[in-house]
């Protein structure tokens, strides 16, 4: 018999049901002392939706004629989009100061000068959007005749919508250096700052569910993936498929980015560890 | 330089030098101590009742979030009690370790030295303790005095000194390699010809002079990679010196990591990240605890 929290949830309630399908779709895996949590999201789009039950929800999300966008809603309401700029200062200092240093050399010794990054997870565009500023800063020395080219996804349209527009608040940008804010920023109307379409062209949005094998298989040729703050949503299982995925994508000696405090011991012992000032990274074997 | 030139620079140096750090009477009293046979709690505890400053922040010391006391302890003896000899002496060394070298180095941040020496220590012994080494409290003090020569340096090399800092800011390297550079020699070398002069036991100096360079130590040579490890983990943690330093490390391709793996296979089982991430929470710990005794 499950654990239940008031007198609607019973077992067998569907809510279990609910959860399995969570899971099967993005990875996200809800434990028990969550159930609290998911029953006001289900309650929310239950109620936009005129399900009378758990039960009865579950099944519109199985066979209801507007399913996929259902599955969308409801992925929207129970996901934490919560970013900003700059959220991780050592990780972009090692981007800067240590690998594209090394993948300039490696690479530009073969004569192919091109970079390609991906956000993973990249919510309402922050993430791209320093990792843009950081090349851009680089353009006329270290990465003089390269090119670069990120690509930013996420499995939440309404985050994808924000982030193409890429409007933020004083509070989005509160880690950001005066210089950025300077040269990468435009004021608006209101208080709120607009990024500067010269960083906007370098960033390809995309809608793309990390769990979805049948769209990962297609994201080939990376040099760095960032994939932070999301994976601590999976379990074992799932976060070792989604980071299988990124081994395959990478390049060999190619980079990916967790996020702080998160870890890969025993998700994947194919990726080389490396320490750098304040943080993590893990490196596919050249 | 060769290791002869080395030595023959800094004797030519150091030898001439009229104000060289002296250790203060308590660690060569500690010191000596610990070289006999069977040093008893008392004498310890004699030593440190001497010197009411030294007792009370040793006091302080052991009620801090590092040692996670369960009861407040308010004496000598309680600590004793609490700690064991190991633990109580290394905290005599430390305490006035610091304050003795509290004033010196107007050109370089002491507080940020002693932070580093101090975590060090115990990073030191926390990485003893996984491998299981049996006096993993002794690693303790190779960790804390691995970089006196630093201390002689930024107070005895005033020329230099500046130029060696300037080196890390623009080129993010380290300490060893700005000296390399500047000197021809490093805080290894001054270091080491410290511990030989100060009559240190043999597995403190091989710390002092190998730490940066582990396979090259004479003896003692676990407790040398132990340091170069606990060293590295504190300048990746927030416990290096001010300035940013390009550094990136894959602990297993260390040579320290190769030479522990001889005699602990166990060391390729430890989960690192966690053991980062824990190490974080320490080194918060260290630095509260440094700013009070300063
Ligand atoms: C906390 S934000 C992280 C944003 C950014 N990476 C950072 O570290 O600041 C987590 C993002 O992961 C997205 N997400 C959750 N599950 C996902 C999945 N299966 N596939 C793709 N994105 C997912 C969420 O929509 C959310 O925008
Ligand atoms: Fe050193
Ligand atoms: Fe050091």
């Amino acid at each position: 018999m499950e654990t239940t929290y008031h007198g609607t949830a019973r077992a067998g309630d569907g809510m279990s049901q609910l959860r399995d399908l969570i899971y099967e779709t993005c990875g996200i895996y809800f434990a028990d002392s969550k159930r609290y949590f998911l029953e006001s999201r289900f309650a929310r789009r239950m109620e936009a939706v005129g399900a009378k039950s758990f039960k009865e929800y579950h099944s519109y999300l199985r066979h209801g004629s507007d399913r996929q966008a259902e599955i969308q809603k409801l992925i929207e309401e129970i996901t934490t989009n919560e970013t900003s700029f700059f959220r991780n200062m050592p990780q972009f200092q090692a981007l800067q100061t240590l690998i594209l240093p090394r993948m300039v050399a490696a690479k530009g010794a073969i004569g192919f000068k091109r970079l390609k990054i991906w956000s993973s997870a990249c919510s309402t565009g922050e993430e791209p959007y320093t990792i843009a500023m950081i090349l851009m800063e680089k353009a006329t020395t270290l990465l003089a005749g390269w090119g670069f080219e990120i690509i930013a996804t996420d499995i939440n349209d309404q985050v994808l919508a924000r982030a193409r527009e890429g409007i933020y608040s004083e509070y989005a940008i509160r880690a950001t250096p005066e210089y950025h804010k300077k040269k990468y920023f435009v004021a608006q109307p209101g208080g709120s700052l607009a990024i500067s379409p010269d960083v906007k062209k370098y960033i390809k949005f995309q809608n793309v569910n990390l769990y979805d094998d049948s769209r990962m298989v297609f994201l080939k040729g990376l040099d760095i993936i960032f994939c932070c703050n999301v994976l601590i949503y999976f379990d074992q299982t799932s976060k070792k498929k989604v980071i299988q995925h990124f081994y395959n994508n990478l390049n060999r000696g190619g980079y990916l980015f967790i996020g702080h405090s998160e870890s890969l011991f025993g998700i994947n012992d194919e990726f080389k560890l490396h320490h750098f000032p304040g943080g993590v990274m893990y490196q596919k074997p050249l | 330089m060769t290791p002869s030139e080395r030595a023959a620079a800094i004797e030519a140096r150091l030898s001439r030098m009229k104000d060289l750090p002296t250790l203060p009477v308590i660690i060569l009293k500690v010191l000596e101590l610990m070289n006999r046979s069977d040093p008893s709690i008392q004498d310890l505890s004699n030593l440190i009742s001497a010197d009411q400053v030294l007792a009370s922040k040793i006091i302080k010391v052991v009620n801090s979030p590092l040692y996670a006391v369960r009861t407040e302890i308010r004496n000598l003896q309680q600590a004793m009690a609490y700690l064991g000899f190991e633990a109580v002496k290394n905290l005599v060394l430390t305490c006035s370790l610091i304050s003795h070298f509290a004033g010196k180095g107007a050109a370089f941040n002491m507080k940020t030295f002693w932070a580093h020496s101090f975590g060090c220590g115990i990073v030191s012994k926390l990485i003893a303790g996984k491998l299981g080494f049996e006096s993993a409290e002794s690693l303790y003090l190779a960790g804390l005095v691995h970089d006196l020569g630093e201390v002689v340096i930024s107070t005895a090399y005033t020329v230099e000194f500046p130029a060696i800092l300037k080196l890390l800011q623009t080129d993010g390297c380290s300490f060893y390699t700005a000296e390399e550079k500047v000197l021809g020699y490093t805080h290894c070398d001054v270091g080491g010809w410290l511990a030989v002069k100060w009559r240190f036991p043999e597995s403190l100096t091989q710390a002092i002079r190998y730490h940066h360079t582990p396979s090259m130590a004479k003896s003692a040579k676990e407790v040398v990679a132990v340091v170069n490890l606990a060293d590295l983990f504190c300048r990746l943690r927030s416990l290096g010196y001010e300035f940013f330093e390009e550094l990136d490390v894959s602990f297993p391709d260390e040579p320290a990591w190769q030479i522990l793996k001889a005699s602990s296979p166990a060391i390729d089982s430890i989960d690192l990240e966690r053991f980062t991430y824990e190490l974080d929470e320490k080194m918060d710990d260290v630095h509260n605890l440094i700013a009070t005794m300063y």
